[in-house]
């Protein structure tokens, strides 16, 4: 027996990277990640193929802007199979024995979410770069890279919001298929829905337009109404959840 | 340098789980923790590890609580189930995030996983492994930090009959080393051989807590008698603890003392006995098997109060 307890050095950064680690570390995880860049190079393919059939030069920032789409989809996905794997495969059982401040194993796997979603990112910008200079080399056609830095700018928001909403979901459902089902219908229903009977409110209670503001500008107070209930409260209330729930 | 547990309490929703629950576990000591299915005893251990809050009462493992603990790990090793693994996961990769945890290097999940015997099965799943299996790995995950203290519930399900000697031996070698072991399982005679004293629970409550070898000295009595009421009335009356709790009014009365108090008590109160009988206990099991009821045991607060 040991007979003396050590701190972890920097439990915030061990935690950091044990969930970095479990998000690659089984078969599923890694079909996702594969999936999730595997429909990011058909998209830039696609793009691609298309400027080439209609002699066009390839518009970079278009095409980062079009990945800013998969971006704001598959980020949220990503980040609620992360927050709740542990409740589902009561992995938590371990994990919260190991470190029984909850706060920091879920301040953890939002960094790790984080760090992971803009990788991704990273990975699919390059391998756009990557396509469309091979692609022009080979056809002689022409590069445009327009607003190169706000499509980069407009698909790191994306992402990053994407990887916020859905991990302040999951963290306070807990439950991957109902965490994925909210933010589906969040985005594909009720943003569509709430413009028919919220008026003039509608962009305070959308939850797209807090990454809207923070691309294209527009009304700060809409934004931080649609970051509180879309991000903030379901946080705090996730935090709360992690913390207290019992688990049996 | 204990375990101890003072006067813990948990409900869920109406049903009291764990009822001002106390005892303590030493260091070099084995302690059996055994009830019926539920009476509390995988909701007290999950409270020690801090996965359940007590509704009262406080629980320190060498003095302090568990959350204040620097690196738990370390301290304190769990086994509480076996199932609590990702499936996908190979097992070597499972001990490894947690040797990652506690900043263990990771020569020390070859190590771990060589001593449960794991070290050939390290590339296989979590899914692909039997309970037995999945047992050896959850202790080898408990064992990791080298801990001071063990807490396992039901550690043998699963395992063959070398598994189960290999267990025993481990929890022994454990226990010989100054470590202490708070085990709960419902195998009672493998369990009478290792361990140095027995907590029993029954609907929440500690109902007996001694050492394996006061359990010998312990006279049950059976009597019986026209008004069995009023024998249950008299001998509580008198501090005459109720060996088993009564199902029906139909039944004996089973209460822990000698035939001799219990005949002294009755005839000095003028009440009737048909029959005063002493109950030998040869075994952990039969001690259990007196103690403790065989119905469900949870009891709600409701029944409680009546």
């Amino acid at each position: 027996m040991s007979g003396i307890s050590s701190p972890v050095s920097n439990p915030i950064g061990v935690a950091v990277y044990v969930e970095m680690r479990k998000l690659i570390n089984t078969r599923s995880s890694r079909w996702l990640l594969f999936s999730m860049t595997l429909l990011g190079i058909l998209m830039i393919v696609a793009f691609v193929a298309v400027s080439a059939s209609r002699n066009e030069p390839i518009d970079m920032s278009m095409m980062l802007a079009a990945l800013a789409l998969p971006a704001g989809i598959g980020a949220p996905i990503i980040s609620i199979l992360a927050i709740t794997s542990d409740w589902q495969h009561r992995d938590n059982v371990k994990f919260f024995v190991l470190q029984p401040r909850r706060g920091v194993l879920l301040l953890a796997k939002y960094i790790a979410v984080a760090i992971f979603g803009l990788a991704t990112m990273l990975v699919i910008c390059a391998v756009a770069f990557a396509v469309s200079a091979g692609f022009s080399v080979f056809t002689s056609s022409d590069i445009m890279f327009g607003s190169l830095s706000r499509s980069v700018w407009l698909l790191v928001c994306a992402t990053l919001v994407g990887v916020m909403s859905g991990a302040a979901v999951a963290s306070a459902l807990l439950s991957t298929p109902l965490a994925i089902v909210f933010v589906l219908f969040q985005s594909f229903v009720f943003d569509s829905l709430i413009g028919l009977v919220a008026g003039d409110a509608t962009p305070f209670l959308q939850s797209a337009t807090f990454t809207n503001v923070l691309t294209e500008g527009g009304n700060a107070a809409a934004a931080a109404s649609s970051a509180v209930i879309w991000i903030l409260i379901p946080c705090v209330i996730g935090i709360w959840r992690n913390r207290t729930k019992d688990v049996v | 340098m204990t375990l101890r547990l003072d006067n813990i309490s948990k409900s869920f929703g109406n049903i009291k789980a764990v009822h001002e629950l106390s005892f303590s576990c030493a260091p070099g000591t084995i302690t059996g923790f055994i009830g019926p299915n539920g009476s509390g005893k995988s909701t007290t251990l999950r409270m020690i590890a801090g996965l359940t809050r007590p509704d009262a009462g406080s629980i320190t493992i060498a003095g302090s609580p568990f959350h204040e603990l620097l690196n738990p790990g370390e301290q304190i090793g769990f086994l509480l189930d076996p199932s609590a693994h990702h499936p996908g996961r190979s097992a070597r990769e499972t001990v490894t995030l947690t040797a990652a945890m506690m900043g263990l290097p990771i020569q020390r999940v070859d190590a771990v996983l060589e001593s449960v015997g794991l070290a050939s099965a390290g590339r296989r799943k979590v899914r692909s492994l039997s309970l037995g299996m999945r047992q050896r790995l959850s202790l080898a995950i408990a064992l990791l930090g080298d801990p001071k203290y063990l807490v396992l519930d039901e550690p043998a399900n699963g395992l063959d009959v070398e598994g189960m000697s290999w267990l025993k031996a481990s929890i022994r070698r454990f226990a010989a080393d100054g470590g202490a072991v708070l085990i709960s399982s419902h195998l009672l005679n493998e369990l009478e051989s290792y361990v140095d004293r027995v907590v029993i629970i029954d609907r929440g409550r500690v109902i007996s807590n001694s050492s394996i070898g006061d359990l010998g000295g312990t006279e049950v009595t059976e009597v019986d008698g026209p008004h069995r009421s009023e024998i249950r009335r008299v001998l509580q009356a008198e501090g005459i603890a109720l060996a088993d709790a009564p199902h029906s009014a139909n039944e004996r009365i089973s209460v822990m003392s000698s035939p001799e108090h219990v005949g002294e008590i009755l005839w000095r109160n003028g009440i009737q006995v048909s029959l005063l009988h002493r109950k030998p206990l040869e075994s952990l099991e039969s001690y259990y098997s007196e103690l403790t009821s065989p119905e469900f045991a949870a009891v709600s607060r409701t029944e409680e109060g009546k």
